[in-house]
This record gives structure tokens, C-alpha cells and sequence, in this order.
């Protein structure tokens, strides 16, 4: 197991963002991905978020999200930044067949690009959308991207991510996990309002805590965070069990039926999955 | 017709590209290796700190510099995509020129590139001719004798720009002009806070930002009227820290906006009616009596009548000018602000209270009060209330006029402006002001280079023949005319000077203002302004009633020095590539006022050339090959009387003539403009006691250095870098005095009495009279010219007095009040006879165009939008041009949000198209107990670029300020139909 001590995590305090996307490209220009083409977000609800969702090139993202109390004549204007969770516990890990994602020692979830063979299930099992695919992978096969917790920066011994250092209202910090989770709980308390990502009880064997935590003044079920029950990757708990208590000799038999499997699937979830996010 | 946003997104160069594994190591690698240089953003004039990691000359990483106190190593969106503007493939890389003779929105201009030289060869001949028959001297019918100066209006060579450039680079563009007998240079300070110079000047004694960005940690309460969370982010980082602490936030706005998400209250009101809801505030202000006694007292002339009487009963003695204050203030009461900005009672009664009670309390305000007919007086109003709560020349509070663009507040104190020559000091406006400078020389011929013949008339400094307001006058701009003289190798005086009444003038200053902004384009629209030279400035995208201009554009040679090709550069004729700021040095001052140097990283690309090569190299050419000569020289060539003055050794500084080697180094510019005492070595021979060219800037270059800091940056105090506090005081406010420079003195918060080196001024005076009536303790009021007019009688304009009231913009959505309150716009003509051959403003009626349009920035984008339209990343955050209007006037029109509607102003009668967003974030408001629908659009948009759209200005109204002559962009009236 790895230990939630000692390892990096960082703070969305949701109160001071202002929504200027620094991060936003800040995390385009550390990590070169290409702009995206967009056109005019109108959505009533949703406005000004652009690109509309995450994407292999866009690993940080600022959503708006927008409510008016017609009685009280009071808008509600929320700036909800996020990126990969780097979960203590993701979801999105043991459904890979080729265990191309691995979570290092300090936490962060990462991939191995070459072993990825595209097969989307972790797309799938993730569940906050952060994971995308990219036509760019080894071999003509698709590859996954998604937010790398800068791991380059923070091996070289900087003190922080890049959309982190732009942050022009310290809504996001970065620092160590139990400080930056002891932080959010006293900061939601201040404002009277909620904290996400922080240690709960195991729920069915799961450690739904997450290495980034947020604090917000609503509740996150009102912004359209995952719920508990999300965030234990259902839909994949008998495959999850199978590969984690099935061993080596399950697993080898695992990877030549998915092989097979994935060439289809992963096409098919794909789109599927892209035509759902692309209606939200 | 409307058109349609289209764009592609760029080729992601090959060091950009990213496959397979990742992250890339080598990035981290390459700027681990890399070497760091400091510079300055370019956008706001948030003054933040950029760190460049360069290798092998190329740029590696631009990121927040960690070092610097104002951002910490952060910085927001705009400056973040800074690698996309430095290696944009856009970017221009040879001077081109036009092959269409045609010029307009659907003509392609042809380009085919240049030399420099064939450039230079065209500009200076269309120069040469323009200037043919432009006199230089005319016979005065008293004295007999030919006088000697170009007038400053007349010349049909004008300039633009710009905010982006340095300070050197601005100093030499004015220096340039001056010299070529032109006052008709202006640019983005005109359009962005003109008002506020006006508004304060008159009221504290300078017309700028009162605290600085970092001092928002101190403040209790904010009264924010602007939009920093999107337009000053940074400045937002300390309004955070501060509601940390505990501040209050109120926050008005047309439209609820990202500021607004943080404000504890948050109101709606109707543009335009910004200086009622002040009034509104002075007078709860007054009837609650939250006014700071003691502060009035001993700070300001509040107490005093206007003979200059002290009243001890002056709260309740009508004649008081706090007495004469109430009065007029006691119409805007909470019922009368509603009526006419639909801020509800309640809710104004509450920001009263809350803002009155807290102390110290800070007003923050941009373009949304500043761009009005009646801006000046808004803005004065704030002024007032600051002063009545005791919020003044103390950290946290303030007036803190928010400047948009990171060298604005530098560009407007070189007064790259048609009224002002350097420092806030104007030209010499009339032949006997340049007689007088001669008597004013002579009374001390060693110190100021008059003449030493004993009969020399000596008129002493206080000649009882000169009114209070004239020896003021003089005492003020006479000294920068010395120092220019000295400075900038050239000759103001009568010659020989021994006669000053009887001599010929010869004046090497061009005499009088020249034309304003939109003046100046309707000279230019005529064809009596021949010549346009634009630097780094967008007209055809940020003037108002853009299609005028851009038709005056199609009438002018236009030369356009730019980065990109801007919607202003498809007009030009000669397009010459310039620098990204990260690719040249020199200082720039933020809105704070404080002066910061930003280092070269790197060479320019292709052709592209540093300003300060570039103008150099300009006034050569104009000086050799086109033979344009000071007065002073012709009157040598045809008298044979040589006044001495010597442009070239002079140029581009007097630290560094041409003759002593690299003629372009900042630093030389730099110590002309800052220089703390004469240097004898620099000018030998010359005599002067006021070297330094720009009075508000003196001592920021400091010749004799002592402090190893000041010794380590060889006296170029903007240089400093250094974070150690100096005294208490700068460690408990956060004023930074080792970090570079501020000016007045490295004063960071202006007028504070208790700052280690304390204010140059401790009084102030906010009622402004004529010159024979009492002009307050200090003599503040000798700007009354811009605020009191004796041939104005109308009591319901604030020129008949000097007290600012609320006037209706131009086009007004409410006929009873644009009755109750006239529009101040009528005063234009009558106060400044000079425009009355211009084109008039096309005016539109409440009842066809019934809707207010306002317009706004985004935090993702850049004034007329060419440093962030061509840039991939911010164009994926706002792709496209939109309008935001409620749902209620969407239902009322049968759109919804996306839909195309069609915007008609008086302006743009067939009207253009654009994508509506309907959002709750605006609602309707009541207005003098009817329904007012406003909308609003981001003005950013243009025809040229990555992203293209509708520019806003098309609608947007050329009326001006009164006092500032600044445009009435942010409330006007439209019409919005279906499509
Ligand atoms: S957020 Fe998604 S991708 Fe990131 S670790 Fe958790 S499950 Fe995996
Ligand atoms: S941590 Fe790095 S990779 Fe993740 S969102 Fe921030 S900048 Fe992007
Ligand atoms: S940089 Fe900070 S303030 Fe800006 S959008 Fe991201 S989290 Fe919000
Ligand atoms: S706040 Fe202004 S100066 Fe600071 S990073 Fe943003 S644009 Fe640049």
C-alpha cells in the first residue's frame, strides 16, 4: 500500500478562484498541448466554459457554472478548476489490462505510454472524466493523457505544479498531503461551507480520498461532483477482483483476452464516451 | 454586414509537438539548464514579474517571477500564453509595403517586403512633402520682427503611441514630434483615463493611481466600480489576502461579472449614471456625519469660504465650502440615486452604510467611469467622498484609477498627449508666455541660460505685474522648458534675449495644443493631417464610431509599426515589423507608479527592430534626407544668429550622442528623463539648474550613488531588485521602497504624511474657481480651467461652479431625466471653440434606439485584441465576439442565447450581427420608474487575426468628456433585433 504521508497534494479552495484559467494554460504551455478549436460556450447554465470538457490536450480545465435565485435577485456563479484527482485509491487502475497505469510511491498516478493498448476501460472507470485519448500513442495506437501532477517538475525538485505557480489568488495551493488536507478542512470551516477528497472510511475496500482536495461554500453534489458510491468504481469491482486476487496467471490469461477484447472495445467506448461528454 | 468568426488553429511548432510517453524530459531538462533574465508583463499595468529561462537564444520558458513582490511567481492568462506571441508565426519580420492603392476592410493591401532603408526613403519624402508649406515664421504686426515656431495643431505629421513601449521609447517618441514642430501626438492614455488626470489633478495635485497594487492588502473595505478579478488579476490577489483579513467588498456593475462573485454586496446600475450614485454616497456621507472632522480640518479647505476664511462653524455655515458641498449634494438622496442609476433604496442604503463605516476604505474604478461625458466630474466626486471619509494619503484607502496597459501610466507621464510636452507640463501655448520665459531666464542667466547682457529686462520670479495664476503657471512649466532646452539640444526664448519684449520669439516647442483623439481624426478624416505614424496602438479597432476612423484611415499615409497585422496595419501603407517587450530593455511604471526595468532575453526575429533603433534611425532620416530643420536653425539660416541649439548631439540623449558610440542603449534615455543633478560632463558648457527632462521622474536615476544597492544598478534605481524592507513602515504596509522605483521621490502611497519620506503635497483643495476668486490653501485649483468655465452659467452644469453633479450621458434612455439633467456635452464647442469644423456626432432618440449598450473586457483578452486574438490558447477560451443580454429582453425579442442578432446605433443605422449570450447575470433595471434594458459586449473584436469578430466600437459614440476629451464608450444607446 502506499502511504498518504509525504506525498503531494494540492488544494482547490473553490471561495478564491476567480476564474482567470491561468491554470488553464498554464498546464497548456508547461506541458505543450496544442489549443483546441472552440467556438462561443452561450449555455445559459455553462457559459464561458471553454474547451466544453477536458481532452487529451486540455488537462486542466475551469468549468462556470451559473445559478440565479429569481426571488432573491442573487446569482450564483461558481469557478469549479479541476484535473485528474490523483485518487489514493483510482479507480481508473485496476482496470487496465497491461497495467500500463501505475501509481508511484508519492501517489501520483501515472502511465506507462508504451504499454498503453487503448482499450478505454480506464476512460470508463474514471470517475471524473479527466482521461482522454490522443491518436498519438506507439505503434498508430491510441494513447491516454491526462494531468501528470507535473510529476517532471517535482522530480526536479520544483516546488510546484504549473498551474499551481500561476495562480493569481492562491486558490490552488500545492504542498504536502495531510498539510493540504489539514488546511482545507480548517478553510471550509472558516466559510461555513464543505471540503471534497478528504479521508473517509473505506467504502467497500475503497479509499475514496483523493491526493487533490477542494473546498467550496455549496455543497458538491450541487456543483456535480461524483458522488461516494461514484467514486468507488462500481462498474468495474468484479473485474478489479479478479485481477487484483486472480495473481499472475489470471492476469497473463487477462491480457491475451483483452488484447482481442480491447482492439473493439476500445473504439466503442470511445466514441460512445466522447458523444456523451461532448452533449454535456 | 456583419462578420462571421472564422479562425484555424495554428501548427504547433516542432518543439511543441508531443507523442507517446510524456511529459517530454527534455523540457524539464532544457529549463533546468536555461538561464534566467527578468522582465515586466506587457499586458495590464498590473506591473507583475515575468521570469524568462532562455538557452542557446531561445526562449525555454516564460513563467511569474517567484522574486517579485507584486505576483510571486503567478501571473494570469494573458502573460501565461506569452510563448504563442514570441514565436507566433504571425508575427510581421520585414518592413513591408502596400501595392493596392485601395484601401478598406475587403482590400488586400498587397504587401511586398522592404528594406528598411526603401522605408525610411518613403516615410521621410512623405514627410518632406506634407511639411513643404507649413510656415515656421510669420511677421508680428507689433514688433515688426518675424517670430520663429511651428504651431503645435497645425502640423500634418501626427503620432501614435503607445502604452506597450518603454519609457525611453515613449520619451523619444514625444522628444521626435516636439522636434518635428507636432503636437498632434496622442494615444491609448487619452482613451483609457484622460478623466482621472482631470478629475484628480484638480482635487490632490496629480492625476494618478494614489496607492499601488500591493497596497489593496490593506484596506477594510473596497468600493469596487471596475472589474479587476478579469482586468487587473493580480491586483486581485491582494483583494483576496485582504478579504482574508476581513475586508468588505462592494462591488458595482452593469453586469455581474467575475469581481462580483467575491463581492459581500453586489448591486446592478445603469451605465452612465456613475456620478449620481457618488453623490449619493457624499451625501449620506454628510447627513449621517461619517466625515472624518479632523482630517477636513487640517487637510483640506472643506472649512474655509471662498475668501479663504477660516469658518469655525463651517459644518453648519452654508458658506463654507463644506456648506456649498451639501447643498448641491442634498439632491441625490437614496430615493433620487434610484431613479436614476436602479440601485433599490435598501440596497444603497446598505453600501452607504457599509462603505461610510469602515475605515480605511479603498474606491477602485476603470473605464466604466472614466469613459463619460461627464467623467471628469464622476471621478472628482470620488476624489471628494475619499476626502470627506479621512481616506486619503493613507495605505488602504485611496482613489486607485486602475490603468489598462502595462506601460500606460509611463506613457501618459511622458506625455506622448496633445496638451502636455514632458512631465505634465504643457507646451508654451502663446508668444508672450515665451517672452515671459526669457525674463524668467535672464532674472538668474547662469542657472538658466539667459542673457547676461545688464540690460537684459530681469523680471523677478514674483513681478507683481503676474496674477497668482499666471506666477504659478509659470513656476510650473517653465523649468521643464529649461530642462528641454538642455535636454533635447534645442532653443525656447527671444533672441538675442536681451529685449525680451521687442525681440523676434524663436521656439524650438511646438506652440499650442494640438487636436485630441477624436479631433485629431476628423482632421485626418478632412485631409488637413497628412501624415499618421502609429506605434503599437490599434485605432481601427479601439476608437469609437470605428468605421469613421477607419475610413480616415484609408485618407492618410499611415505608417504602422506593429507585431502583428492589425486591423489599423491593413490601412497602412509602410507595415514595419517591431519587438515582443521580452526582446529589448528599458523601464516601464505600473499603475501603482511604480518605474521597474525589464531586461532583453533575446534578439529579435527577422528584421524586426527595437523601438528606440527604430525612432533614432526615423529622426535621422527626417533630419537629413527630408531637411526638416528646428525654427531656432532657420532662423540662423536666414539671420545668421546661431542660438546654439544642436539637436544631433543631443539625440538620443545627451549621456549618449551619437558620437560617444552605441547611440541605443535605454540606459542613456533613461538618465535624461530621471536624472537627479547636472552632470558637467554630460553637456558641456551648458548651463541649467532642471536636468532632469521629466519632472516626475526626477531622482530616479541617481548619478551619485551611494547605498550598495543603488551603486549595484550604476544609479538606475528602476533596476532595483531588492525586497528588504527599510523601515517598519515598509514591512508592516508592504511598500517595497528597495524594489525599483515610484514616483513622486519613491513615494508609494501619494500624500502620505507618515510614509518615511512624506508626501510633496499634504493639502488638498476640491473647490476650483476662476483666477480672481481665492483658489484654495495650496493653489490647487490653478487646474481650474478644466473644471470652472465663466462663460458657463447653467447651474446644472458642474462648469459653472466646480462642484461635481450628475449629468446624462449624451444618449440618454430616459427623455425626463436627459431633461432634468442635461447632457454636459453641449459645453464641448462653446469651451473648446477650436473643433467647431469637425464632423458632428451622430446622436440616436430613446424612442428608436431604446436599449443601452455598454461594453466590457475579458480577463482572456487584450484591448483591441492583437497580443492574444493570434494567440491559439486565449483564442480557445473566447473564440468568438458575443453580446450578453437577460432573458427578459431575449423572450422580448424571441432570441435565445446563440442566437445571431442584429446591434443598430445611431453610429451603425443598418447594424452588424453578432452571437448573443443571454445571461442572469444581467437583469433589467428601473430607471426614473421604468423598465431599462442594458447590454453589453466585450470590445476586444476585430477583422484581422487568429480570432475574428464584430468590433464594438462600430456602435460606441464619438462624444467626449468636457474636461479630458475622453470618449463616451461606455454608455450609449442601440436597438437589438431578431435575425
Ligand atoms: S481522477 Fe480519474 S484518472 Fe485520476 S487517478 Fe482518479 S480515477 Fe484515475
Ligand atoms: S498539475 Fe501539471 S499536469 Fe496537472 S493540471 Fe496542473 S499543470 Fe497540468
Ligand atoms: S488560476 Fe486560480 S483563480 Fe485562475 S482559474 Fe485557475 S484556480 Fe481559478
Ligand atoms: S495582472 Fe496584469 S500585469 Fe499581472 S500578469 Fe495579469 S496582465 Fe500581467
Amino acid at each position: 500500500m502506499v502511504s498518504i504521508y509525504n506525498r503531494p497534494s494540492m488544494l482547490f479552495d473553490l471561495t478564491k478562484c476567480i476564474a482567470c484559467r491561468a491554470c488553464q494554460v498554464a498546464c497548456k504551455r508547461w506541458n505543450k498541448r496544442p489549443a483546441e478549436e472552440t467556438s462561443l460556450n452561450s449555455d445559459p447554465a455553462t457559459q464561458w466554459t471553454n474547451p466544453p470538457r477536458l481532452s487529451s490536450n486540455t488537462w486542466r480545465l475551469v468549468k462556470y457554472k451559473l445559478t440565479y435565485d429569481e426571488e432573491n435577485d442573487e446569482v450564483t456563479w461558481t469557478f469549479i478548476p479541476y484535473s485528474c484527482m490523483h485518487c489514493n485509491d483510482p479507480p481508473c487502475l485496476p482496470v487496465c489490462p497491461t497495467k500500463a497505469i501505475y501509481k508511484r510511491d508519492d501517489g501520483i498516478v501515472h502511465i506507462h505510454s508504451e504499454r498503453c493498448i487503448g482499450c478505454g476501460y480506464c476512460i470508463e472507470a474514471c470517475p471524473y472524466k479527466v482521461r482522454f485519448f490522443a491518436d498519438d500513442g506507439y505503434f498508430g495506437i491510441k494513447s491516454i493523457y491526462k494531468c501528470t501532477y507535473c510529476l517532471d517538475r517535482l522530480d526536479a525538485g520544483l516546488e510546484k505544479t504549473a498551474c499551481v505557480q500561476a495562480c493569481p489568488t492562491e486558490a490552488l495551493e500545492f504542498g504536502e498531503y495531510t498539510e493540504m488536507h489539514e488546511k482545507a478542512r480548517q478553510r471550509a470551516k472558516a466559510v461555513g461551507g464543505y471540503i471534497y477528497g478528504d479521508e473517509a472510511p473505506l467504502q467497500r475496500g475503497s479509499d475514496i480520498g483523493t491526493a487533490s482536495v477542494y473546498v467550496s461554500k455549496a455543497p458538491f453534489e450541487e456543483l456535480g461532483f461524483p458522488t461516494e458510491e461514484q467514486r468507488i468504481s462500481a462498474p468495474f469491482v468484479m473485474e478489479r477482483i479478479l485481477l487484483e486476487r486472480g495473481g499472475l496467471a489470471i492476469f497473463g490469461l487477462g491480457v491475451l483476452s483483452f488484447l482481442g477484447f480491447a482492439l473493439w472495445r476500445r473504439e466503442r467506448i470511445g466514441r460512445a464516451k466522447m458523444r456523451e461528454l461532448s452533449k454535456e | 454586414m456583419a462578420t462571421i468568426t472564422t479562425f484555424a488553429l495554428g501548427e504547433i511548432p516542432e518543439v511543441m509537438a508531443t507523442t507517446g510517453e510524456y511529459p517530454r524530459l527534455d523540457r524539464i531538462e532544457n529549463y533546468l539548464e536555461g538561464q534566467t533574465v527578468p522582465s515586466i508583463c506587457l499586458y495590464c499595468a498590473g506591473g507583475c514579474g515575468v521570469r524568462v529561462t532562455t538557452l542557446n537564444g531561445e526562449i525555454i520558458e516564460t513563467e511569474g517571477d517567484p522574486d517579485h513582490p507584486i505576483n510571486s511567481g503567478r501571473l494570469c492568462s494573458k502573460p501565461t500564453a506569452y510563448p504563442q506571441l514570441i514565436y507566433s508565426e504571425r508575427r510581421i519580420l520585414h518592413p513591408m509595403k502596400r501595392t493596392n492603392p485601395n484601401k478598406g476592410e475587403n482590400e488586400d493591401p498587397g504587401w511586398v517586403q522592404i528594406t528598411w532603408d526603401e522605408a525610411y526613403s518613403i516615410i521621410t519624402s512623405k514627410i518632406q512633402e506634407a511639411m513643404e508649406n507649413v510656415p515656421y515664421k510669420r511677421t508680428n504686426t507689433t514688433t515688426g520682427k518675424d517670430d520663429y515656431y511651428y504651431v503645435g495643431k497645425d502640423s500634418p505629421v501626427s503620432w501614435l503611441g503607445s502604452s506597450y513601449l518603454n519609457n525611453e521609447e515613449c520619451y523619444l517618441g514625444r522628444k521626435l514630434t516636439a522636434l518635428i514642430g507636432s503636437n498632434n501626438i496622442e494615444h491609448q492614455a487619452r482613451k483609457c483615463h484622460a478623466s482621472t488626470v482631470v478629475g484628480l489633478a484638480n482635487t490632490f495635485g496629480f492625476g494618478a493611481m494614489t496607492n499601488h497594487i500591493i497596497d489593496a492588502k490593506n484596506s477594510k473595505v473596497f468600493l469596487i466600480m471596475s472589474n479587476p478579478a478579469e482586468s487587473h488579476s493580480m491586483e486581485f490577489r491582494w483583494v483576496t489576502e485582504a478579504i482574508l483579513n476581513g475586508a468588505k467588498v462592494i462591488n458595482l456593475d452593469p453586469r455581474f461579472n467575475r469581481t462580483s462573485t467575491k463581492a459581500d454586496i453586489y448591486a446592478r446600475y445603469r451605465s452612465g449614471s456613475e456620478a449620481a450614485i457618488i453623490l449619493g454616497l457624499i451625501r449620506y456621507t454628510i447627513v449621517n456625519e461619517r466625515y472624518n472632522k479632523d482630517f477636513l480640518e487640517t487637510r483640506t479647505n472643506a472649512p474655509y469660504d471662498l475668501d479663504g476664511n477660516f469658518l469655525s462653524d463651517w459644518e453648519t455655515n452654508p458658506d463654507s465650502i463644506f456648506g456649498k458641498l451639501k447643498a448641491l449634494a442634498e439632491d441625490y438622496t437614496p430615493e433620487e440615486v434610484y431613479r436614476i442609476s436602479g440601485i433599490p433604496v435598501e440596497k444603497f442604503d446598505l453600501i452607504a452604510d457599509t462603505f461610510t463605516s469602515i475605515k480605511p476604505g479603498n474606491i477602485y474604478y476603470a473605464m466604466g467611469t472614466t469613459q463619460h461625458t461627464n467623467a471628469t466630474q464622476a471621478i472628482r466626486a470620488e476624489a471628494i467622498l475619499q476626502l470627506l471619509l479621512g481616506n486619503m494619503g493613507v495605505p488602504g484607502g485611496g482613489v486607485n484609477a486602475l490603468r489598462g496597459i502595462s506601460n500606460v501610466q509611463g506613457s501618459t507621464d511622458m506625455n506622448e498627449l496633445m496638451h502636455y510636452i514632458m512631465g505634465y507640463r504643457g507646451p508654451p501655448q502663446k508668444e508672450t508666455e515665451i517672452r515671459r520665459y526669457q525674463k524668467w531666464k535672464n532674472y538668474d542667466p547662469a542657472a538658466r541660460g539667459g542673457s547676461s547682457d545688464p540690460a537684459a529686462v530681469k523680471a523677478n520670479d514674483n513681478d507683481p505685474s503676474y496674477t497668482a495664476v499666471e506666477q504659478r503657471y509659470y513656476n510650473r512649466h517653465f523649468p521643464t522648458w529649461n530642462s528641454l532646452e538642455y535636454n533635447w539640444g534645442m532653443y525656447v526664448g527671444t533672441w538675442p534675449g536681451v529685449d525680451p519684449d521687442n525681440e523676434s520669439v524663436v521656439c524650438d516647442l511646438p506652440v499650442g495644443n494640438g487636436y485630441p483623439i477624436v479631433a485629431l481624426f476628423r482632421k485626418i478624416y478632412n485631409e488637413d493631417i497628412k501624415v499618421l505614424i502609429c506605434n503599437g496602438e490599434n485605432p481601427a479597432v479601439s476608437m469609437p464610431n470605428a468605421e469613421f476612423v477607419r475610413d480616415a484611415l484609408s485618407k492618410v499615409f499611415l505608417v504602422v509599426n506593429e507585431l502583428f497585422e492589425t486591423e489599423t496595419a491593413w490601412f497602412a501603407d509602410i507595415l514595419l515589423p517591431g519587438t515582443v517587450q521580452v526582446e529589448r530593455s528599458g523601464s516601464i511604471t505600473n499603475t501603482g507608479r511604480w518605474i521597474q526595468w525589464r531586461w532583453k532575453a533575446i534578439d529579435p526575429p527577422g528584421e524586426c527592430k527595437p523601438d528606440l533603433e527604430y525612432i533614432t534611425e526615423l529622426y535621422q532620416k527626417i533630419r537629413q534626407d527630408a531637411g526638416i530643420k528646428l525654427p531656432s536653425e532657420r532662423f540662423r539660416d536666414d539671420t545668421g544668429n546661431d542660438t546654439g541649439s544642436r539637436p544631433e548631439d543631443c539625440w538620443p540623449s545627451p549621456y549618449a550622442s551619437v558620437f560617444k558610440g552605441d547611440p541605443y542603449t535605454p540606459e542613456d534615455v533613461y538618465k535624461e528623463i530621471g536624472a537627479k543633478s547636472l552632470d558637467p560632463n554630460v553637456r558641456p558648457g551648458y548651463v541649467t539648474v532642471q536636468p532632469a527632462a521629466n519632472v516626475i521622474y526626477r531622482n530616479s536615476y541617481n548619478p551619485n550613488p551611494v547605498t550598495e544597492l543603488d551603486i549595484s544598478v550604476d544609479g538606475i534605481l528602476a533596476k532595483r531588485r531588492d525586497t528588504t524592507p527599510v523601515d517598519s513602515q515598509d514591512a508592516q504596509y508592504g511598500y517595497f521602497k528597495n524594489w525599483a522605483f515610484s514616483w513622486m521621490d519613491n513615494q508609494r502611497v501619494l500624500y502620505n504624511i507618515n510614509e518615511s519620506n512624506p508626501g510633496v503635497k499634504t493639502f488638498f483643495a476640491w473647490w476650483a474657481l476662476n483666477d480672481t476668486t481665492w483658489l484654495g490653501l495650496d493653489k490647487a485649483a490653478i487646474w481650474s480651467y478644466y473644471l470652472f468655465s465663466g462663460s458657463i452659467t447653467d447651474v446644472k452644469n458642474p462648469l459653472s461652479h466646480g462642484i461635481p453633479l450628475h449629468n446624462e450621458p449624451l444618449e440618454s434612455p430616459d427623455s425626463e431625466l436627459a431633461t432634468e439633467y442635461p447632457t454636459m456635452w453641449g459645453s464641448y464647442y462653446t469651451y473648446y471653440n477650436v473643433y467647431e469644423d469637425i464632423k458632428p456626432v451622430d446622436v440616436g432618440d430613446s424612442s428608436e434606439y431604446p436599449y443601452v449598450l455598454t461594453t466590457f473586457r475579458l480577463a482572456e483578452h487584450m484591448q483591441a485584441g492583437a497580443l492574444t486574438r493570434n494567440l491559439p490558447w486565449l483564442v480557445e477560451l473566447f473564440p468568438e465576439v458575443f453580446v450578453e443580454m437577460s432573458p427578459t429582453l431575449a423572450s422580448e425579442i424571441g432570441v435565445s442565447s446563440g442566437d445571431y442578432v442584429l446591434l443598430k446605433t445611431a453610429r451603425n443605422p443598418d447594424g452588424d450581427m453578432v452571437k448573443c449570450v443571454v445571461t442572469d447575470r444581467i437583469q433589467p433595471m428601473t430607471i426614473n420608474g421604468k423598465t431599462v434594458h442594458e447590454v453589453a459586449m466585450p470590445w476586444h473584436w476585430g477583422f484581422r487575426g487568429l480570432s475574428t469578430g464584430l468590433s464594438a466600437n462600430v456602435l460606441t459614440m464619438d462624444a467626449v468628456d468636457v474636461s479630458a476629451h475622453i470618449p463616451e464608450y461606455k454608455a450609449c444607446l442601440c436597438k437589438v433585433e431578431k435575425v
